[in-house]
């Protein structure tokens, strides 16, 4: 059987391969280091969204209604006290790179088990070292926001592997016994700080005299085939059906495929926040809230339109899964679905469970690229209803309606599967009806 | 008695808390149960008698195992169906079975 030989690799070979991609050290510090820049991405939004009313003045008449002179007002308020309305956003997503580097050095210091707190100010040191000359007691910022991002990950990642190996060489200063620890401690980190210091100090000056580029900015022109490469239809196909293949084996896709984009499309919606913030025209489609809110509809799978089919299911057995998944599809949880229809190992549900997300995403993808729609720039928590997560990420009303139509597509392109699906069901439940019937008429004849 | 749940973000695993929360008051039981998102892992899990997966992370298992083994706290992946369905009963009849 074909189909039981590719279940088998899906299994066997596909989900341990993706399962220790997933818990590879380095991408999981990335990836938790990630996580814990959220918070502070979150204030920097709320500073974007005060900033930015959704209306434009030029198309605005005079004989508009209330709510429009509200948000002319508003829009008046806002451009007057820009400054001091950004300042949040300037400390919190403008410095990204800082809270990124603070987190990834932070993470994988403590899966070896290194000293957190001195290692993350190592980390930190070595990222401001190559990332912010500063003159005349000004640090610039160009380098420490979202174009930082792959810096703070490449300069976390190695001061930290560095402290390690120094570590285990045990090259440090040693105290005699009776100096007590914490002494000991604050000369134990003295040869590690300075051997990193010279290492990425030393780098940033060789590069730069021989490029005239600070490590940043070489990083970024490295990098660049490979953003684009992700923000492309073809990327947006990739890691939409990939997540839904490890989805259709039973683990986490989104977290799984997570850990590779994730970087990416935190760099693509940052950057697009900062080019809106300079008034350039925004440049990356492909971001975190489009993946949250145009992508995983409801939940991986786009299941949300799957939810409101269950919801009038002649099965019982779906219809009691439509009803408890409902509330939690609303805010984009949907493993009641996933688990309990199950989509997993299901084979009717394959097609459409793997493949209606990525043709959605690819779908928006144009849709958003072509204008139609606005880049989002703002990252709204990812429990956030869909329609209001498109609206508040773009602040364009038209992306709340290109999610319901997605949504809506998602419904046509899973029902006859469902209907097979459901057909099925029901013929057994029906049996197992019959059964329990002829057992109790068994017993009473009995 | 202290159940942990832990899955990806700690948001599916909430809704399983809820059910068990119910099914552990309608059986008298005294339990404490809590969801916690996997990176937090190893910071929380002293803290607990019991830990159970999600079936989404259970590329986790082994991982999870060696930290709690430390511990001697027992660890398991929850059945699918059981999780799927949000039977709080059944999940909670799980943990209690693992720490006998």
């Amino acid at each position: 059987m074909a189909k039981n030989k590719f279940y088998d690799f899906l299994n066997n070979k596909f989900m341990p391969v993706m399962g220790r991609i997933a818990n590879q050290r380095h991408l999981k510090a990335v990836r938790d280091g990630l996580i814990s820049t959220i918070p502070f991405t979150i204030v920097g939004s709320a500073a974007l969204i005060l900033r930015f009313p959704p209306v434009d003045p030029s198309k605005v008449g005079p004989d508009s209604n209330f709510l429009m002179k509200f948000l002319l007002a508003w829009n008046t308020w806002a451009s007057n006290h820009g400054d001091a309305i950004m300042m949040p956003f300037q400390m919190t997503m403008a410095l990204l790179g800082i809270f990124a580097v603070i987190g990834i050095s932070y993470s994988l210091a403590k899966t070896y088990k290194l000293n957190e707190l001195s290692s993350v100010g190592m980390g930190l040191m070595s990222y401001l070292l190559v990332s912010a000359p500063a003159t005349n007691g000004t640090l610039s910022m160009t380098y420490l926001d979202a174009k930082g991002l792959f810096t703070a990950i490449v300069i976390g990642i190695l001061s930290i592997e560095m402290l390690r190996i120094l570590e285990e060489k045990e090259i440090k200063i040693k105290m005699p016994d009776g100096v007590p620890p914490a002494v000991a401690s604050s000369f134990a980190i003295l040869i590690p700080a300075f051997i990193l210091m010279a290492v990425f100090y030393g780098a940033s000056l060789i590069i730069q005299g021989a490029t005239g580029k600070l490590i940043p900015e070489a990083i970024m022109a490295m990098m660049a085939p490979a953003v684009k490469a992700v923000d492309s239809p073809f990327g947006v196909f990739f890691f939409a059906t990939l997540c839904q293949l490890l989805w259709f084996t039973g683990i986490h896709g989104a977290a799984t495929v997570g850990a590779i984009q994730q970087a990416f499309l935190d760099q693509n919606w940052m950057r697009n926040a900062e080019l809106r913030v300079a008034g350039e025209p925004m440049q990356y489609v492909y971001t975190t809230p489009f993946w949250s809110y145009f992508v995983i509809i409801g939940g991986s799978g786009a299941t949300l339109a799957l939810v409101f089919l269950y919801l009038r299911s002649r099965s019982k057995q779906l219809k009691s899964v439509g009803k408890l998944s409902l509330l939690p599809a609303l805010f984009n949880i949907n493993e009641p679905v996933i688990f309990g229809s199950p989509l997993v190992l299901n084979p009717i549900m394959f097609i459409p469970f793997v493949f209606v997300q990525p043709i959605l995403g690819v779908i928006a993808y144009f849709i958003v690229k072509w204008g139609w729609v606005g880049k989002a720039f703002i990252n709204p928590p990812w429990t956030t209803p869909a329609p209001i997560g498109a609206v508040l990420s773009t602040l364009d009303w038209k992306a709340g309606v290109l999610v319901i139509v997605l949504a809506a597509l998602a419904g046509v392109m899973y029902y006859p599967f469902f209907k097979a699906y459901e057909k099925q069901l029901v013929e057994k439940e029906m049996g197992e009806e019959q059964e329990s019937l002829e057992n109790a008429e068994g017993s009473v004849s009995a | 008695m202290k159940i942990l749940l832990t899955c990806s973000a700690g948001m599916s695993t909430s809704l399983m808390v809820e059910k068990m929360k119910e099914a552990a008051k309608n059986r008298g039981l005294e339990a404490s149960i809590k969801a916690e998102a996997m990176d937090g892992f190893a910071d929380v899990v002293n803290d607990y008698d019991v830990v159970l997966l999600g079936p989404q992370i259970r590329y986790k298992e082994a991982e999870f195992k060696k930290i709690a083994a430390e511990y001697e706290i027992p660890v398991a992946v929850i059945d699918s169906a059981a999780y799927g369905m949000l039977n709080g009963d059944k999940v909670l009849q799980q943990a209690l079975e693992m720490v006998k």
